[in-house]
């Protein structure tokens, strides 16, 4: 006779096993979002503290999980420089552009004293095109003028747990703009970096800064709030001072053992005005907020067995009040030359009228995404998903008819395939629709051999779009008269003469890049020595240029149409070694850099090189001293050919356990040397410059 | 009257079928059924109970000899609730509460040829022990969950030879352990490092200092400590710090503990099946103890992730065996 097993009725039990556990304007926004987190922060007690049968065998979220794991270099088919909290401690750097100067392949530069530009291997202006920048996962790339508004960002160093750059390609995993690289700055998680930390900084250029962070945990739910205020003077030949303060919240709310919601925002407002003093037009003030808004659902079953939906929307607005110039002024700066109104027989007689533009714009980007990681056996993991995406600018006095915008519709999946130890190929790709773009396909494939545990050899190649912005499609930048009428301009002597009708044909097609490398990536010294060398190669077609005039239109003051080709070739490393007191990072980059289309100087500067060192003395006292070179490099957009630049930094900090907090007093120094070197323009001088810091944590 | 005695008989040939049947169903009186009492029937306790089918099953597949194999006994999952019938269950019976709930529920108040305490926690046995002195009154034993701090801490140094500053955090219920992990910590050649917390709250930021002066976290199963609220801040923490967790449960290795050795419920299940036959076929139970039976977990992913290189999970299970005592 078989057994039986019989299953009593069962009536609510009084034992339930998991009951056991209950578990200015920004300023003062701040100050009471920071009370109520401080409030919610109070202490959560277990009701019984005894052990028991679910301790062993309840439920627990996976918190280790594929997103949230660093894969090691040496499994990674891509060159990518993980900027962790050792070198971010190390680094002289006080900002997050200044941070990415570790970076082999990386130039910085200050348009202005309120604008930052980082790029990889140059070719950018102002807005560094070429490059995706994804804060937690979310693109913060610019839907009007491209790139990375840096002074946008609700975000400071104090937030950043992490910055991961991929030096390379990678449209088949981010989409197009994923042109030259990637930037993914990952932000402190609540849970790994709880407590309360406040840094002001004080120094040259009148520079006030002040943050002020706390993460903790109530409930389910965790939680951090960071409130920043900055304020500083700019260069001395610009329009550049700067105040701008911003609140930013993260939270995470375990809704069971397998689902959680993330939940972010952020607001910044900033005064930003801009203008070149010497060039009497654009010289304006400046309001610029920004905000985003961000809501996650992520259930994850196990390590490599996750989903997630994503939904933002982030926002950015500038309001200009342009101050008044003469159409003499704009002419002599359409021209290069002084330029007399009456001189020309269309304004002959008519009185040297005042003039403006309108810079003003809003910018929105709204996007949903699907993300399904999966693992199908011992030997493939893939991570697929597909998205939505909606582009909206509002700019009359830059886009034509004031207005545009563009929806994106994406699938991807990317597969990691490791048929045996040695091997692990990465093949991906994206396909996506943009409206009166088009459909565009980014592929790209991975091989890493692993030669020994720690050591491999790599093969990358990829294909890759990006996008021309909603500016450089839909441009238009007329000048007005006092009375709001359309100024029709002429062609002054020096413009770029357009022979071009204004038609579908002008609007430029997306860059492609097709690149190819070849790496190392060892691990040597008992892992105290890690080295990443490259060699690669780039063909990059139809990149998107602009000229000042149109003489077709004859209210252009820009325009932008598909111009050069480049070809760049050449090698680079990244060395980093961490021993004892001992922390040393080299990044050097060689490009020969071939380009088609009518200008003369290289986009590319030929060396760039970064240097570290740091050593931790006894009693909590480092020294870093950083040293830099950056080779000949022609910026372009409203930027100037500049000759090399290097520079030395200094930090020094001191660390004082003071219960119940510590406290870290540090002073740095920027071009130690004061070396003669100009940022962006030459007349943009990135001088010596003096900070003090105070960090209290606890 | 005739017709009144034949339809007596009919009755008593009724009466007389219906107990033959009965007796068919429920097993011979004589027999012993295995009455599992759980605080509820469902989640883990009715994969116990399963699993416990089983493995009886399998231990009666050769032993006829067995009188309750060829008669078949029942094995019957009850609740607390259904529990306070005592009528209902059988005569001869090997009582078996799952957890503590169950345990404490019963301890000292239902008779029972023999009592298996299991699902249970060490300390939560030998709380029980002193304070409801009837429970030795009958034979009783005990199968705990988990695994000796002995086991952990030798895959611990297996698994991460050059790592000998451990890191513990102990809560309320775990601070009774200190001198016993110091002891046994001493015998491995490791240098534990214990931190105390009073409550929830203080977790977070008493991790944040052990981990900077350890270079391994040994976690000790305690609610305080352990929970769904604090597991994301510790292991997060402890990987920021590139600090490898070593666990006591298969849900800490999921979620992101570097290693860990468990009893899993199905091998905790057989264990306690194989003493409750044993006790049905010699008459003795053996003492309170650990299940045998063991499993070792690693974390591929975030042994990868920290740059860790070990033998698999199957060759360390196979050392600690060796070293089983």
């Amino acid at each position: 006779m078989p057994f039986r097993v019989v299953f009593r009725p069962f009536h609510p039990a009084p034992y339930a096993p998991h009951s056991r556990l209950r578990s200015n304007t920004l300023l003062v926004l701040s100050a009471g979002l920071l009370a109520i987190t401080m409030v919610l922060s109070a202490p959560v007690q277990a009701d019984d503290p005894s052990v028991s049968e679910w301790d062993f065998y309840g439920d627990l979220p996976v918190v280790l999980h594929a997103t949230r794991l660093q894969q090691p270099v040496a499994d990674t088919p891509a060159s990518i420089t993980v900027i962790d909290q050792a070198l971010i401690r190390a680094s002289t750097a006080a900002t997050i552009p200044e941070l990415l100067r570790h970076v082999a392949g990386f130039q910085v530069a200050y348009p202005s004293g309120n604008e930052a530009t980082a790029t990889y291997h140059g070719a950018a202006d102002q807005h560094a095109r070429t490059l995706q920048v994804l804060v937690d996962g979310r693109s913060v790339y610019n839907p009007l003028t491209g790139g990375m508004l840096w002074e946008t960002l609700a975000l400071t160093l104090e937030d950043v747990d992490r910055i991961e750059v991929i030096r390379g390609p990678n449209a088949a995993a981010y989409g197009a703009n994923a042109f030259f690289g990637v930037i993914n700055i990952v932000t402190k998680d609540p849970a790994k970096f709880p407590g309360t930390s406040l840094r002001v900084d004080a120094g040259s250029r009148d520079t006030r800064r002040t943050h002020l962070r706390h993460a903790g945990q109530a409930g389910a739910l965790q939680y951090g709030l960071s409130a920043f205020y900055e304020e500083q003077s700019g260069f001395d030949t610009h329009n550049d001072d700067l105040r701008a303060a911003h609140v930013d919240f993260k939270g995470n709310l375990g809704l069971s053992s397998r689902d959680a919601l993330e939940f972010g925002f952020s607001y910044r407002e900033a005064e930003a005005p801009r203008g070149l003093l010497a060039r009497h037009i654009e010289i304006r003030d400046r309001d610029a907020d920004s905000q985003h808004q961000l809501l996650r659902w992520r259930r994850v079953d196990a390590v490599d067995d996750e989903m997630q939906i994503t939904l933002y929307h982030n926002k950015e607005r500038a309001q200009d009040k342009i101050f008044p110039f003469s159409l003499s002024d704009y002419l002599s700066f359409l021209s290069g030359a002084h330029v007399k109104p009456e001189e020309i027989p269309r304004y002959a007689g008519r009185p040297d009228q005042i003039v403006g533009v309108n810079y003003n714009y809003t910018a929105h980007r709204y996007d949903l995404e699907f993300q399904r990681i999966q693992r199908l056996n011992d030997a493939l993991r893939v991570v697929w998903g597909g998205g939505y995406r909606e582009d909206r600018a509002n700019a009359p006095g830059l886009l034509e008819g004031g207005a545009a915008s563009r929806s994106q519709r994406r699938v991807f999946a990317n597969a990691e395939w490791q048929p045996e130890a040695r091997w692990l190929a990465n093949l991906g790709a994206m396909f996506e629709d943009h409206d009166e773009v088009g459909d565009f396909f980014s592929p790209r494939l991975g091989i890493a051999y692993r030669i020994g545990v720690r050591n491999s050899l790599r093969a990358v190649a990829s294909r890759a779009y990006r996008m021309p912005t909603l500016l450089e499609y839909r441009t238009s930048e007329p000048v007005f008269w006092s009375d709001g009428g359309i100024v029709e301009l002429i062609e002054a002597p020096g413009t770029i003469d357009l022979d071009l009708n204004r038609s579908a044909s002008l609007q430029p097609r997306p860059e492609r890049i097709d690149a190819y490398e070849i790496g190392f990536f060892g691990q040597f010294a008992d892992q105290r020595l890690s080295a990443d060398v490259k060699f690669f190669y780039k063909d990059i077609r139809h990149v998107v240029g602009q000229a000042k005039f149109d003489r077709i239109n004859r209210r252009e003051l820009r325009t932008y149409f598909n111009r050069y080709t480049l070809r760049h070739q050449g090698f680079e490393t990244q060395l980093l070694y961490q021993s004892g007191p001992h922390f040393a990072s080299l990044g050097y980059s060689y490009v020969d850099n071939r380009q088609e289309g009518g200008i003369s100087h290289t986009m590319v500067p030929r060396h760039t090189l970064s240097t570290l060192y740091a050593h931790q003395f006894p009693k909590a006292l480092q020294i870093s001293l950083g040293a830099f070179y950056v080779d000949t490099m022609q910026w372009r957009g409203e930027g100037q050919r500049l000759g090399s630049t290097q520079w030395v930094d200094l930090k020094i900090e001191k660390g004082l356990d003071l219960r119940p907090g510590r406290v870290t007093l540090g002073f740095s120094v920027h071009n130690l040397f004061d070396v003669d070197n100009a940022t962006f323009r030459t007349e943009n001088q990135d001088d010596r410059r003096l900070l003090a810091t105070a960090r209290l944590e606890f | 009257m005739p017709g009144v005695r034949l339809y007596r008989h009919g009755i008593m040939l009724l009466v007389g079928f219906t107990t033959l049947i009965g007796t068919m169903l429920t097993g011979n009186a004589a027999a012993h059924a295995f009455v599992l009492v759980g605080p509820s029937d469902t989640g883990i306790y009715r994969s116990f109970a399963q699993d416990f089918h089983q493995a009886l099953e399998a231990l009666c597949h050769d032993r006829a000899d067995v009188h309750f194999c060829a008669e078949g006994p029942s094995v019957v999952l009850t609740t607390i609730d259904t529990l306070g019938h005592p009528s209902r269950l059988p005569a001869h019976h090997v009582l078996i509460p799952l957890g503590i709930a169950a345990s404490e529920h019963v301890a000292g108040r239902i008779g029972a040829d023999a009592t298996l305490f299991t699902l249970i926690p060490r300390p939560a046995y030998k709380r029980l022990w002193a304070c409801c002195p009837s429970v030795d009154d009958d034979p009783v034993s005990a199968l705990f969950v988990g695994q000796p701090f002995a086991k952990q801490l030798q895959l611990l140094a297996r698994l991460l030879p050059n790592r000998t500053r451990v890191g513990v955090l102990l809560g309320p219920a775990s601070a009774t352990h200190a001198e016993e992990l110091l002891r046994i910590g001493r015998d491995e050649g490791l240098e534990l490092r214990l931190t105390t917390v009073a409550e929830a709250s203080e977790v977070g930021r008493k991790t944040g200092r052990l981990l900077r002066e350890v270079d391994v976290l040994f976690a000790v199963a305690d609610p305080t400590v352990y929970n769904r609220t604090t597991i994301s801040s510790i292991l997060l923490a402890a990987y920021r710090h590139e600090i490898p967790v070593i666990g006591y449960s298969q849900a800490l290795v999921q979620a992101g503990a570097t290693a860990g050795v468990f009893t899993g419920i199905d091998q905790l299940a057989q264990s306690a099946a194989a003493v409750a036959f044993d006790y049905c076929a010699t008459g003795s139970l053996s003492a309170p103890g650990y299940a045998a039976a063991f499993t070792v977990r690693l974390n591929p992913e975030v042994l990868r992730s920290l740059g860790l290189h070990t033998d698999d999970a199957e060759a360390l299970q196979r050392a600690l065996q060796d070293r089983a005592p």
